[in-house]
């Protein structure tokens, strides 16, 4: 079976575990617990094409007093670069965040996920930010809390890298 | 095979667990305490992929590749998440077994000191986020500054290196009071081998710092840019205290090369500095070494009749025994159960050192039997082979065989051995 590596990338507080709760386990807590480190969840994956694993690094996000580690997005297939769609200032370091992608790994699929979409979101322009570089597959308004685009997100993510991979 | 590498009690004092796996990412061993990092329903066995238990290799395979190729020496991964606590990986090659070459996985579970780092950065990163929800200015928030002045020593260098603010976490850790640190080079209060002048901006280093009592404090610093018009103006230091890291790692160091019953240097420190006398030779050194392989005979019926415990002393007492007859530049060894290997060093032409040692070492079995308990004396005998360079090989192999053989020639002449 073909096991892969997708890490989140993004500030802290944009909801990176949360998706990933949602997503593997189908579950959302109120409660916001800062990661620390890196936390690693699996999902198992079958389309026609073929089963895989889907092996998500849940990092740290970056603060203004720490970076994101480089050293937990080697080895990756693919990308997902989170922000919190009621915070302006986590919209601007998609940017910055994707370079930081693309510097470590050259080349692989991002998906953007702008979550918390089931609160009152600040002004964004996706054309925008799908501009901001040619390996963004798609971008995504996502709610970890209902669920919103968080499966859709995932397995277009995974579609992309068996299509690479094959 | 794992016991050899990393001593069981290092392992436990330290919440280290280790795995040894194949190129191919076979298991082939792994330590006790495995079960605090698998799960439950999913047992970890010999032969097993290691990346079906320990899903952050997956993707790591071509960093493997180029640790076993010898392009790293070695792979870190930081406080990965598992079972409810924080781990760091540290990976690296060792050869064992007819020079066979596996990865040694070292996880090494947080302390209660990290702990409670962890609870702190989460409790900023909390109070931020709260704050960023009310909208507030976090640049300016004093708030926001004093969470972390409080707890992490951080201080700000310039370009060329020189401290233009420091939190009071760090004038504190110092003994200072107001802004003495500042205008001075960082190299005045801080030492590292990996930076000179000035930080390189995006990494980490290790720091080094002497605290008011004059203890030896090691620094993990994050080094983050303060950009001013998209100008790098300066950076801030932000340092965390790994001193038990450091500790950590050197009690490794000594464990990897060092027997854990007697304390003497193992197979891999013999051979290392065996490798080192032949390189020196090579290089046009006149030098001659001799290799003393030592036997002990009759040991397994020690273990038999007293049990392990007695024959665990004895190693040791022997041990203690041979060291006190060699000089400081000659490595006693003990390679395997009950043999050992003594590497003289600096022998001179016509000596007389080498013959005289020997006759003292022999002497030892009637002098010095070991006194187990007051009622019980353990005699102790061994047969002794010996090899010379560069008379009886010229490589580490050729001697060693020449030495073994030479050893097995006395125990089959001796009568009752084993």
């Amino acid at each position: 079976m073909f096991a892969y590596k997708v890490v989140l990338v993004g500030d802290f507080g944009t909801g990176k575990s949360s998706l990933v709760r949602r997503y593997v386990d189908n579950t959302f807590s109120e409660d916001y617990i800062s990661s620390i480190g890196v936390s690693i969840s699996r999902k198992q994956l079958s389309t026609q094409v073929s089963n895989t694993t889907m092996m998500l690094w849940d990092i740290e996000g970056k603060t203004d007093f720490k970076p994101i580690f480089k050293q937990y997005l080697l080895g990756a297939k693919a990308f997902v670069v989170v922000a919190d769609l009621t915070r302006e200032k986590t919209l601007e370091s998609i940017k910055e965040h994707i370079q930081l992608c693309e510097d470590t790994v050259p080349g692989l699929p991002i998906c953007i996920a702008l979550n918390k979409s089931d609160i009152k979101s600040v002004n964004y322009n996706p054309q925008e930010l799908k501009a901001l570089s040619s390996n963004i597959i798609k971008v995504y308004t996502t709610s970890a809390k209902s669920g919103d685009t968080v499966n859709e997100m995932f397995c277009a993510l995974n579609e992309e890298v068996i299509e690479r991979n094959n | 095979m794992l016991s050899d590498l990393v001593l069981p009690i290092i392992c436990k004092k330290y919440n280290i667990t280790c795995v040894l796996f194949s190129r191919d990412f076979q298991v082939v061993e792994y330590s006790e305490n495995i079960e605090e990092l698998t799960s439950i329903e999913n047992h970890m066995e010999k032969d097993d992929d290691v990346r079906d238990h320990f899903w952050e290799f997956v993707g790591m395979e071509n960093q493997f590749e180029e640790l076993y190729l010898g392009k790293e020496k070695t792979l870190h991964v930081p406080m990965i998440f598992k079972n409810n606590n924080y781990f760091d990986i540290d990976i690296e090659i060792c050869e064992i077994i007819d020079n066979k070459r596996f990865f040694l996985a070292m996880f090494t579970k947080q302390t209660k000191f990290s702990a409670n780092y962890t609870e702190m950065i989460q409790q900023i990163n909390h109070d931020t986020l709260k704050f960023e929800y009310k909208k507030e200015d976090m640049e300016t928030s004093e708030h926001y500054y004093n969470l972390i002045n409080e707890n992490l020593i951080s201080f700000h260098v310039d370009r060329d290196g020189i401290i233009t603010e420091v939190n009071e976490a760090c004038a504190f850790f110092f003994g200072f009071v107001g802004d003495e640190m500042l205008g001075h080079h960082f190299s005045t209060f801080f030492t590292s081998r990996e930076v000179n002048n000035g930080f390189v901006q995006g990494n980490s280093k290790i720091l080094r710092a002497v605290d008011t009592h004059g203890t030896d404090v090691f620094f993990h610093a994050d080094i983050i840019p303060i950009r001013d018009k998209k100008t790098i103006c300066e950076n801030i230091i932000i340092c965390q205290d790994i001193t038990y890291l450091k500790r950590v790692e050197t009690e490794l160091e000594y464990a990897v090369h060092h027997d854990s019953l007697t304390g003497l240097p193992n197979r891999t420190l013999l051979l290392k500095r065996l490798e080192e006398l032949l390189a020196k030779s090579k290089e046009g050194d006149e030098l001659s070494f001799a290799l003393c392989f030592i036997d002990l005979d009759k040991f397994k019926g020690v273990n038999d009749n007293l049990g392990h415990h007695a024959g665990d002393m004895l190693l040791k007492h022997v041990g203690e025994e041979l060291s006190g007859v060699v000089r400081d530049c000659d490595t006693i060894a003990r390679i395997g159960g009950d043999e050992f290997i003594i590497l003289f060093e600096n022998l001179g032409v016509n000596d007389d050192f080498l013959p005289s040692t020997l006759k003292r070492i022999e002497q030892l079995k009637v002098e010095k039997p070991l006194k187990y308990t007051e009622d019980i004396v353990i005699p102790f005998g061994f047969s002794l082979g010996l090899s010379i360079y560069p008379d009886n090989g010229l490589d580490i192999k050729s001697l060693m065989a020449h030495a073994d053989k030479k050893m097995y020639e006395v125990k089959k002449n001796r009568d009752g051995s084993r």
